[in-house]
């Protein structure tokens, strides 16, 4: 069987998936990054090749996210997309009129305009991390309640708390003022919620044509009480799609098929990639002032790769 | 020795150096520029600079630093209007007193006073800038009348189609590679204040990384100013801030144009008169559908990932529009 494998490499988690010709959604993996993108894309390599059946040959790799880069050099992409590119590419396979698509992940998070399934505009969240993951994660933490369950937990409220949103310093100190003054945890929760999705409409989909059908996905789409707080915001059904937590890496996938139509074959370097032994290093180059901070890939022990630098003298290896 | 006259690399350098450099070594002067921005000059402005304010007027004090013990006098005028009817931003005209203010110990500043937004450049203000070097008002107008047909040649190549950062190499008489001769797929203009988009640090080297990406940069200082007032005609209300309305201007006008395929619009956080213009931008880039359109917001952040996420998502946006729009046409032609 002919399959093609995304690999998304985000700053939170690390997601696989592997598809066949008609774009089937085959096997997929979701595991954290923990810092190390070489590890955890190595792990889910491993994992990955352990859940596909005997037989199956990858003729295409792509690789996103913010690791996209390093990973692309890792596995031997045919392809290095933007995770934006990834997740369009993704949700309008899945959902063919998709208008608008919302992707909340780790550290930002992204509104996507799709008209007849081509990418029009798009915006990541500026200079605010409010309404991301990490942030839902720490509060979540800070009130007890498993990140698991606050979605449901926020679904039970029957009137939500009223926290301020526009930034997660004051929605933090708003929230435990909240709570000290007797508002129950319940309806915290789903404040919390109703604020963050109102932060979202008004900083990442500011002056943005949101219409539907609107597809959430990213991490955080897991939360029910952020979809219910969207739907009840915009007026209308917010879609979940069932591989939400993986859309970056099943688009991936899907470049990394488009791309092989055209390059015939691929630069994928196997499985085996997960029993080599990289290792990244970086330095600081001092030949002038600007001091970049050059990385350095290495394969046993052999420099592959490098970058960082501005002028583009360490881009180049010698042979 | 020759009197050292120091120019910071950092604000209106990036539109006027070639005017003063060749005004001042006209009279004799020898001219020194400020290195390019670095990380090292950033932060060394940083720890001068008392209150918060935009990126750019935090970067001329790090440039300051660096020129004053190389230098005798540094050029730093009193900019209120270098248009007719237009006013830079109040920073500009404060800048030498907030300097000196702030440290004493500079070399003197030379801070002709220009204000020509009735009467255009005065014959005082040229003279003022060049009485510590020659003080025949004749000569001073001769270099004056040199610099202006410098200047203008200067403008002239960047019309050809290179940046305003290329014309400034070649007028160092660096090797400029010929447009013609360049790879590019994509037409993307690329407006903001030029000293923030045309300083690398700041831009986060936009230019270099779009060249990569395959595109054709077009700024504001290639179209005629006629051009620009054309494409704010329809405002309700004249922009009086002088790189406001260029940006503006050149703005509409790349976006009614059909030359470019997108258009990146760069902002200071903390500017003011930037974050009144990117709604103007914003709404008249909404109503069009064929140009691609994203505003960035650069501030102090080193990391490249953000920009570079944004702008290979808007460039491989742009080539998928395109083969679509190819592919329509085609589904139609049959």
């Amino acid at each position: 069987m002919d399959t093609y494998l995304g690999i998304d490499v985000g700053s939170i988690s690390t997601n696989l998936a592997v598809i066949n010709e008609e774009r089937k959604v085959l096997v997929w993996e979701y595991l954290l990054t923990g810092g190390k993108p070489i590890e955890a894309v190595q792990k889910g390599l491993k994992e990955i090749e352990n859940k596909l059946p005997s037989g199956t040959e990858i003729k295409g790799v792509s690789s996103t996210g913010s690791a996209r880069h390093l990973t692309g050099i890792l596995v031997g992409a045919d392809t290095v997309k933007s995770e934006i590119i990834a997740h369009a590419v993704a949700a309008s396979h899945l959902i063919p009129e998709v208008k608008t698509i919302f992707e909340i992940g780790g550290q930002d998070s992204k509104i996507i305009i799709v008209r007849d399934g081509v990418v029009v505009d798009f915006a990541m969240n500026t200079i605010c991390a409010a309404g991301t993951g990490s942030f839902l994660d720490h509060q979540a933490q800070r009130l007890g309640v498993p990140i698991e369950e606050f979605g449901d937990l926020a679904l039970q409220a029957k009137a939500p708390t009223r926290i301020a949103g526009r930034c997660t310093v004051f929605a933090e100190s708003d929230m435990i003022h909240k709570q000290q003054t007797g508002h129950v945890t319940e309806n915290i929760v789903a404040g919390l919620c109703q604020a963050l999705v109102r932060n979202y409409l008004n900083n990442v989909g500011k002056g943005k044509e949101i219409l539907p059908p609107t597809v959430f996905q990213g991490g955080v789409a897991a939360n029910k009480g952020m979809k219910t707080a969207f739907e009840e915001e915009l007026g209308y059904e917010v879609i979940v799609p069932e591989y939400y937590h993986v859309m970056g890496a099943i688009g991936a996938a899907m470049l990394a098929q488009e791309t092989i139509v055209e390059t015939k074959k691929t630069k994928f370097k196997g499985f085996e990639v997960s029993e080599v032994d990289y290792k990244t290093r970086s330095f600081e180059c001092t030949g002038c002032p600007n001091l970049c901070e050059v990385i350095e890939v290495l394969m046993n022990g052999e420099v592959i790769s490098r970058w960082g630098d501005r002028c583009g003298k360490w881009e180049v290896l010698e042979k | 020795m020759a009197i050292r006259v120091g120019i910071p690399r950092a604000l209106l350098y990036y539109r006027f150096y070639p005017l003063w450099k060749t005004f001042f070594t006209e009279l004799g002067a020898e001219v020194i520029v400020s290195e390019p921005t670095t990380q090292e000059i950033f932060r060394k402005g940083l720890k001068k600079f008392i209150g918060d304010t935009c990126l750019p007027m935090k970067l001329v004090f790090g440039h300051v630093i660096t020129l004053a013990d190389k230098v005798d006098y540094l050029f730093i005028p009193r900019l209120v209007s270098i248009e007719k009817d237009t006013y830079l931003c109040p920073h500009f005209a404060g800048l030498p007193d907030v300097l000196r203010a702030i440290m004493p110990d500079l070399p003197p500043i030379l801070d002709t006073y220009f204000n020509v937004r009735k009467k255009g450049v005065t014959m005082r203000s040229i003279y003022e800038a060049g009485k510590r070097f020659d003080k025949n008002p004749r000569r001073i107008y001769l270099a004056y009348q040199k610099a202006q047909e410098v200047y203008k040649k200067f403008l002239e190549r960047i019309r050809d189609g290179i940046t305003p950062q290329e014309a400034i190499q070649a007028f160092d008489g660096e090797e400029v590679p010929p447009v013609k001769e360049r790879k590019e797929r994509l037409n993307i203009a690329l407006v903001g204040n030029p000293y923030t988009v045309y300083d690398p640090f700041s831009s986060l080297n936009i230019i270099q990384k779009l060249r990569k990406l395959e595109a054709r940069i077009y700024t504001s200082e290639m179209i005629p100013d006629e051009t620009i007032e054309e494409g704010i005609r329809a405002l309700s209300k004249r922009i009086y801030w002088t790189f406001g309305k260029e940006t503006v201007g050149a703005a509409f006008h790349y976006l009614d144009s059909k030359e470019i395929d997108g258009l990146i619009y760069i902002i200071s956080f903390e500017c003011g008169p930037d974050s009144l213009l990117k709604e103007i931008v914003d709404d008249k880039a909404r109503k069009n559908k064929k140009v691609a359109y994203m505003s960035l917001v650069i501030d102090e952040h080193t990391g490249e990932t953000g920009i570079d996420t944004r702008l290979d998502a808007f460039v491989e946006m742009i080539k998928r529009r395109r083969r679509s729009k190819k592919m329509e046409g085609e589904k139609n032609g049959k």
